[in-house]
């Protein structure tokens, strides 16, 4: 599903991502951890075409990401859905609303958003609060729609960058449990975080950046490298 | 394009126009007051050309041959002036004609002049045509040269009012270029800041919609239909302002009108204007929010 190559991308003289090499498999379910400024949000964005490495191949979803051309992004962004740590909803739609945009600008037909915008809904737990706008949810409310909008088009790969930033633990991890029953359900899940506890409650693949260098891959991982425990942990 | 694109287009379009009102409302102003000048100068290039092809006798030249000369001359002076470069048709009016005229107008009129005369005392006449409007006096001076027409006894060519026309026409040509070019400009650069505000206010949106994976066009077309939208209407206001303006302009001078012998101070074509000045302000307003448009995308 993700293939990086020997991937680097460098902003003037500095290198945000540096020689990384990094298969990620149909189905599978992954951390992407590391300090901030590692590297974790370059690694995103070069995954839906946000940006373009310096060198090296990205392949997403059987795409060369490099060589896209303009307007075969739409189509391609079509195969994955993308969520923030900003929920990034629009404050004048309702949560129905929210979750139909995104099938409305892709050109769906009306049946195909009455069928499918009610059934993402109910499974990202939301579905009576359709009417509701976003300032009348609460910050997990609100990355709930954000996630259902992300994945009303049943696209193959999840890609979400600090889904939890902005929410409390508990709450943190009620997202990461809903992102863990997406991915039973076959879809590819890359969760970029800065959150120990979440991912050291869930136990699955870690992928550690530091300084732009891909430095752990470790199936059932902890945040912090069993190995090298650091001196305070936080 | 499926039905609920198009409706889901519009309806973008509509809610920002809606959204924007205030903003819309001095872009429109200004928009159909730029079209306004610029349909007006236009419109009164029109309306000169109009009355100068209205009077023919502006655009002649008439020639009174010395009453004595044989008709056979006459045609003889008549293929001479037809070989001059500048004039484009020759007609004979004979004394005969002439007459016939005089006394057919005399009736009509019930002066009783023609009663006064025992004979025809008319000469024969060639009415002259110039290829351009521009070169009357010049033709005019070649027949006055006695040497080369002696049996012509008098040109007449009263173009006094033709040249104010045309004088008035390349002004109006001059000026009208002039401002409709800076118009032109103030009208793209209103709708590209009207839109900078509604692409600013969007900017939210449009990021979802390029996440999501919208297509370039259904990201653009909303906001291409809302400037187009404040160009045509801005067009059709400034067209209503030059059909008023023009028609009082008119009133005014058809008290002049028989001096000027004008054939008719209608309005032209009402339609027509509101027609072409709706059309210029969608093209502007497309042009502008497409560029604008790119601009916003390019950095976004
Ligand atoms: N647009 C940019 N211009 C210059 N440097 C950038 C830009 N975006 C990120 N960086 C740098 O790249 C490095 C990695 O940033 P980022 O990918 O955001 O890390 P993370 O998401 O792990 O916090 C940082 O040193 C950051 O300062
Ligand atoms: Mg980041």
């Amino acid at each position: 599903m993700i293939d990086l190559q020997h991937v680097s991308v460098a902003y003037e003289d500095i290198y945000a991502l540096r020689d990384v090499c990094l298969s990620i498999e149909k189905g599978e379910f992954a951390f992407l951890v590391g300090a901030s400024g590692a590297g974790k949000s370059t690694l995103i964005r070069l995954l839906y075409h946000g940006q373009l490495p310096t060198s090296g191949k990205v392949i997403v979803a059987g795409q060369r990401v490099n060589e896209l051309r303009p307007r075969d992004v739409p189509y391609f962004r079509r195969k994955m859905g993308i969520v923030f740590q900003d929920f990034g909803l629009l404050p004048d739609k309702t949560v129905f609303e929210n979750v139909a945009f995104a099938l409305r600008v892709i050109g769906s037909s009306r049946r195909d958003i009455r069928r499918q915008a009610p059934a993402v809904l109910e499974m990202v737990g939301l579905d009576g609060r359709c009417d509701a706008l976003p300032s009348q949810l609460s910050g997990g409310e609100q990355q709930r729609v954000a996630i259902a909008r992300a994945l009303v088009n049943n696209p193959p790969l999840l890609l979400a960058d600090e889904p939890t930033g902005n929410l409390d633990p508990e709450t943190s991890k009620g997202i990461i449990d809903l992102l863990h029953h997406i991915n039973l359900r076959g879809t590819t899940v890359l969760v970029a975080t800065h959150d120990q506890i979440v991912v050291d409650c869930f136990r699955r693949r870690v992928i550690e950046l530091d300084k732009g260098h891909l430095v752990r891959d470790e199936e059932g991982g902890a945040y912090f490298n069993a190995d090298i425990q650091p001196s305070v942990p936080a | 394009m499926p039905i609920s694109s198009l409706a889901f287009l519009l309806e973008e379009a509509a809610k920002n126009i809606r959204r924007h009102s205030l903003m819309s409302f001095a872009a429109l102003g200004t928009v159909a007051m730029s079209l306004a000048v610029f349909g007006g100068a236009l419109y009164g290039i029109y309306r000169v050309n109009q009355i100068v092809s209205a009077q023919p006798r502006q655009l002649e030249i008439l020639a009174f041959m010395r009453v004595k000369t044989p008709r056979s001359e006459t045609l003889t002076v008549m293929q001479q002036i037809q070989k001059l470069p500048l004039v484009k048709s020759v007609n004979l009016v004979t004394r005969e004609q002439a007459w016939a005229h005089f006394v057919a107008e005399d009736r009509l009129n019930k002066t009783n002049l023609t009663t006064a005369f025992t004979g025809n005392p008319l000469p024969d006449r060639l009415d002259i045509q110039v290829k351009n409007p521009h070169e009357l006096g010049a033709v005019a001076d070649q027949l006055r040269n006695q040497t080369l027409f002696p049996q012509i006894k008098s040109v007449m060519d009263d173009h006094r009012l033709l040249k104010i026309l045309l004088a008035g026409v390349g002004l109006l040509r001059v000026v009208g270029g002039l401002l409709a070019f800076l118009l032109f400009c103030a009208t793209t650069f209103i709708i590209h800041n009207t839109l900078r505000l509604t692409l600013a206010a969007r900017r939210r949106e449009i990021r979802i919609m390029q996440l999501v994976g919208a297509t370039s066009w259904f990201i653009r077309l909303p906001l291409v239909l809302e400037g187009t939208f404040h160009g045509l209407a801005g067009g059709v206001i400034a067209g209503v302002i030059v059909l008023i303006a023009a028609n009082s302009i008119s009133n005014l001078m058809s008290q002049f009108q028989s001096k000027l012998s004008l054939v008719s101070v209608s309005t032209g074509n009402p339609i027509f204007i509101v027609l072409l000045l709706a059309v210029v302000g969608a093209l502007i307003g497309m042009g502008a929010s497409l560029f604008s448009i790119r601009r916003f995308l390019a950095r976004a």
